[in-house]
């Protein structure tokens, strides 16, 4: 099954040695990783918070919501995402490239990484990138 | 102290005016209708409404007036009486009369009008200067006039102070309430109020005061009070009559009608200047004001690294600006909790009448200040609190009467301020929770284990009451017990960075304690460093700060504590809390906390200094992580989570059982 | 004989202070609590003329003691020993019955002017 019936366009990002795609639609900005807070105590896929521009913004370990067996880095880049009103970072190992995918090209059916926030992949040429779903992601930890 | 109230003034007297207008409204579809429940139920809102505030403003007749048609409306609501012209005459003219007053008090009079069947005091006599400094206002000699004329003496106090006094305001609170236990009444102050309790004065009051003691006696009641050097009482000196009396001394000449009219003005000034101003706008000075407190930190931060001398003058005056122009903001967005009590006497009328039960309700400290945010949330807590306690606290009459309690039962609201909080207190005298009730329902709704239950303390099964799960909807049936929206209160306290404690008694009653930070968003913290990391903990929950050696850290069955003061203090090791690594030293820093009237030591690994931040929220991602009530940031950028201390001593003791009991 | 004085304070040292300086001044002491329960247990059992009271104390506040105190005994004559900043509180406890207060460090003078002032 397809999802997508229009080509949408995707930021690529590395988490460990995987490529992943993240929907342009709900990114913000993206920043280099500054200091973060640890928050003792708080949910283990939570990096910590980080300042940006005044504001308080929690950090997601991305490693720790895909299957990624990367070890922990500090993580080069902060995307930072707008989803229902929450600010929320996302912190990766780098960024690749902006890129345009045609719905030929996704299938929600095929799951390369076994994480419940991947919504299919994307193939472009032989390149497999998984889709994350961070909408959902961020809806489900809010509301529990 | 009774407070100044005249800052709200201009508003009491612009809602008054719209209140009067609905009453006038309503009144006449009355008359038009004189079945219109509607309409009864309007004018008695109104009345209430107006009875409340004017009683608060401290205009007595007014507020009586209002009670006694109230009362009138009462008696038709309940069947007693029907709606008649007369009863709509009676409405109507009492009504002028409030207008009259209300007119009166925008002058800069008094509520005198409503005792006066219409006739307005005539302000504009001429005054004679007493003797020199401020000018006793001439609503001063009228209500004195009036005093004597029922028989009361008024007299004028001078007292002063010793050169040393300590806490002069609260030392003249003293004086205040020796002057008016016996219900003399004090109707001038020079230095005002208002400047009294800012202990803006130097050492002299002086007082107008209506009584009925001999000066003898005053002066006996006064100096017994302690750090007095002087009071002088003598009869207050009135104008005209006092001129013909005493014909040596000194009459000045009479005012000018100019000077009459300047200073008619200046008292209407103080009812022209309050505005009413959007709370947005409020907010959003407030937001300004707490980017300019970042940004002063900021600065004296950066310029610290250089150690310019010429800076340090201007750099202090800065802080000094910046901190009057903090407070005064957060001042504007005060209001008094009167504003969120006035509904509770209604409220407990009606319920209880519905629910056939005899409550009185008491309320203390009305005019104890919070955030108008605040204040706008609050309420609806409240009413929960308030509705429980009518509904499962108070037994019926009966009941009460076989238990050997007073029949009328008793709900007592009251609010203080505690250092940096707002303390709002709901008891009652009813039958308290009943724990076994609260198990049973807690094992019905899988929320506890039966064999967990047997070990619960009365704490801990009171707080399965504020578990969201708990509550439920049969609300109606007595049986359920207690619980009812108790998860509402507690969510909107935090919400507010607040903190809910419930007290319970079985048979003897119950107390919720709210506690509320007076401001939303400024506070003073400590900074400490715990794990490479900086953290903040409200100067409000602290008692001390000491270094003590580490071998005086003593191991108490499995929990570190130490003697603090010749007290034995539990200790939570923040490095170990928060899970970080403990660098062993010979020193141990603690950060003594109080909480629930108990120490607690908290070791960090160093107090960087004290500061004060701006509040922001660390989002819905923390909201389990109860020990930090938000995140700061710092004027190098980065941030500092603030410590919630009661939470974090909550969450540590339920990590240790035993531990931090003692 | 001199009038009967309870001392409350959570710390012994103040304790054997005003101990001190009450004794001195001719006052008896009736007895000593170190926090606002055994306060009021002690105002039950040895019903003394005059207390001085703490503010700041572990289990209960002086405040909260006073307002207990005064409930049992209207006439109680209680004296709040109170530190620099605690203006408020002070406040409070004079709503709540207190008949005078004496700001740490205690002057002898003011506490003896305190005593014998709240005595009569």
């Amino acid at each position: 099954m397809k999802t997508f019936d229009k080509p949408f366009e995707v930021l690529g990002v590395r988490i460990g040695d995987k490529e992943y795609a993240i929907d342009i639609g709900v990114i913000g900005i993206i920043v280099e990783t500054s200091e973060i807070a640890r928050v003792p105590n708080s949910k283990s896929f939570l990096k910590g918070v980080m300042n940006l521009r005044g504001r308080i913004v929690p950090v997601i370990d991305t490693k720790r919501i895909t299957s990624s067996s990367a070890k922990e880095s500090a993580g080069a880049n902060v995307v930072v995402t707008q989803i229902d009103e929450n600010e929320v970072g996302f912190l990766v190992d780098g960024v690749t490239e902006v890129m345009w995918v045609q719905p030929s090209e996704f299938d929600s059916t095929i799951k390369i990484d076994n994480s419940n926030y991947v919504k299919g992949v994307i193939m472009k040429g032989n390149r497999l990138i998984s889709m994350l779903d961070l909408q959902n992601f961020v809806r489900d930890q809010i509301s529990s | 102290m009774a407070i100044d109230m005249s800052q709200y003034l201009g508003i009491f007297v612009e809602e008054s005016k719209e209140n009067i207008q609905s009453l006038n409204d309503s009144i006449l579809e009355l008359e038009s209708n004189p079945e219109s429940k509607n309409a009864i139920d309007e004018i008695f809102r109104l009345m209430h409404t107006l009875k409340g505030t004017s009683a608060t403003m401290g205009f007595q007749r007014m507020s009586k007036l209002c009670h006694t048609l109230e009362s009138k409306l009462d008696e038709v609501r309940s069947g007693k009486k029907r709606v008649d012209e007369s009863l709509i005459d009676e409405l109507l003219s009492g009504l002028d009369r409030l207008n009259e007053a209300i007119e009166n008090i925008e002058k800069g009079g008094d509520d005198s009008p409503v005792e006066k069947d219409g006739k307005v005091i005539d302000n504009a006599q001429p005054v004679e200067n007493p003797k020199s400094e401020a000018v006793i206002p001439d609503s001063v000699f009228d209500v004195a006039k009036n005093a004597i004329q029922n028989g009361f003496d008024v007299q004028q106090i001078t007292i002063d102070l010793i050169k040393d006094a300590t806490m002069k305001s609260a030392r003249m609170y003293i004086v205040f309430k020796r002057i008016e236990e016996d219900g003399s009444q004090i109707i001038y102050s020079d230095p005002s109020v208002e400047d009294i309790e800012k202990e803006n004065f130097d050492r002299r009051v002086k007082l107008v005061v209506i009584t009925k003691r001999s000066l003898a006696e005053m002066r006996e009641s006064i100096s017994n009070v302690s750090e007095i050097e002087n009071v002088s009482i003598e009869k207050f000196q009135m104008k005209k009559e006092e001129k013909k009396e005493v014909p040596t001394s000194k009459i000045e000449p009479e005012k000018s009608d100019t000077q009459i009219q300047n200073e008619n003005e200046k008292r209407r000034a103080k009812l022209a200047k309050s505005v009413r101003v959007d709370v947005e706008k409020l907010d959003s000075l407030m937001n300004l004001m707490a980017e300019l407190v970042i940004s002063r930190s900021r600065i004296e931060e950066t310029l610290k690294q250089y150690r310019i001398k010429e800076m340090d003058e201007s750099l202090s005056q800065l802080s000094r600006i910046t901190l009057d122009l903090q407070s005064t903001v957060m001042k504007i967005r005060m209001i008094p909790v009167s504003f969120v009590f006035e509904r509770f006497p209604r409220t407990v009328r009606d319920l209880s009448k519905s629910m056939n039960k005899k409550v009185e309700l008491i309320i203390e400290g009305e005019e104890t200040e919070l955030d108008r945010t605040v204040a706008d949330e609050i309420g609806e807590p409240l009413t929960h609190l308030i509705r429980n306690a009518i509904d499962h606290g108070i037994e019926s009459e009966e009941e009460r009467i076989n238990l050997g309690k007073p029949p009328v039962g008793t709900i007592k609201l009251s609010a203080h301020q505690e250092g940096d909080s707002v303390i709002i207190e709901v008891s009652d005298d009813g039958r308290g929770f009943d724990k076994d009730k609260i198990l049973k329902k807690a094992i019905e709704k899988g929320i506890v284990q039966e064999y967990e239950a047997a070990k619960m303390t009365t704490e801990e099964i009171l707080n399965i009451t504020f578990l969201p799960g708990f509550s439920t909807n049969d609300v109606s049936t007595e049986v359920s017990g207690r619980g009812v929206g108790m998860d509402v209160v507690k969510n909107v306290v935090e919400s507010l960075n607040g903190s809910v404690y419930l007290e319970s008694v079985e048979k003897k009653g119950s107390k919720v304690t709210i506690r509320l930070p007076l401001t939303l968003s400024i506070i003073q913290v400590l900074l400490v460093e715990i794990c490479k990391q900086i953290y903040a903990i409200p100067i409000s929950v602290i008692d001390s700060t000491l270094s003590i050696k580490s071998e005086e850290l003593k191991d108490l069955e499995g929990m570190k504590t130490a003697i603090v003061r010749n007290e034995l203090v539990p200790l939570i090791d923040m490095r170990e809390y928060f899970g970080g690594e403990i660098v062993s030293n010979s020193r141990a820093e603690l950060v003594v906390a109080k909480y629930k009237g108990k120490k607690y030591g908290l070791i960090v690994d160093r107090l960087i200094r004290q500061q004060d931040i701006v509040i922001k929220a660390l989002g819905k991602f923390f909201k389990d992580t109860r020990e930090f009530s938000g995140g700061a940031i710092l004027g190098n950028g980065s941030i500092a989570l603030i410590i919630d201390v009661p939470s974090l001593v909550e969450k540590a003791s339920q990590g240790s059982k035993t531990a931090l009991t003692i | 004989m001199g009038k009967r004085v309870l001392i409350v304070d959570d710390a012994a040292f103040m304790r054997m202070l005003l101990k001190d300086i009450v004794t001195k001044a001719g006052y008896e002491v009736a007895g000593e609590a170190s926090n606002g329960k055994e306060a009021i247990e002690k105002y039950k059992e040895l019903n003394p003329d005059i207390v001085t009271m703490d503010i700041t104390m572990p289990e209960m506040t002086g405040i909260e003691a006073t307002k207990e105190i005064m409930k049992m005994d209207p006439n109680a004559k209680i004296i709040m020993c109170s530190a620099m900043g605690q203006q408020m509180m002070v406040v409070e406890a004079i709503q709540a019955g207190a008949k005078d207060f004496i700001v740490k460090p205690f002057q002898q003078s003011r506490v003896v002017e305190a005593l014998s002032k709240v005595a009569k």
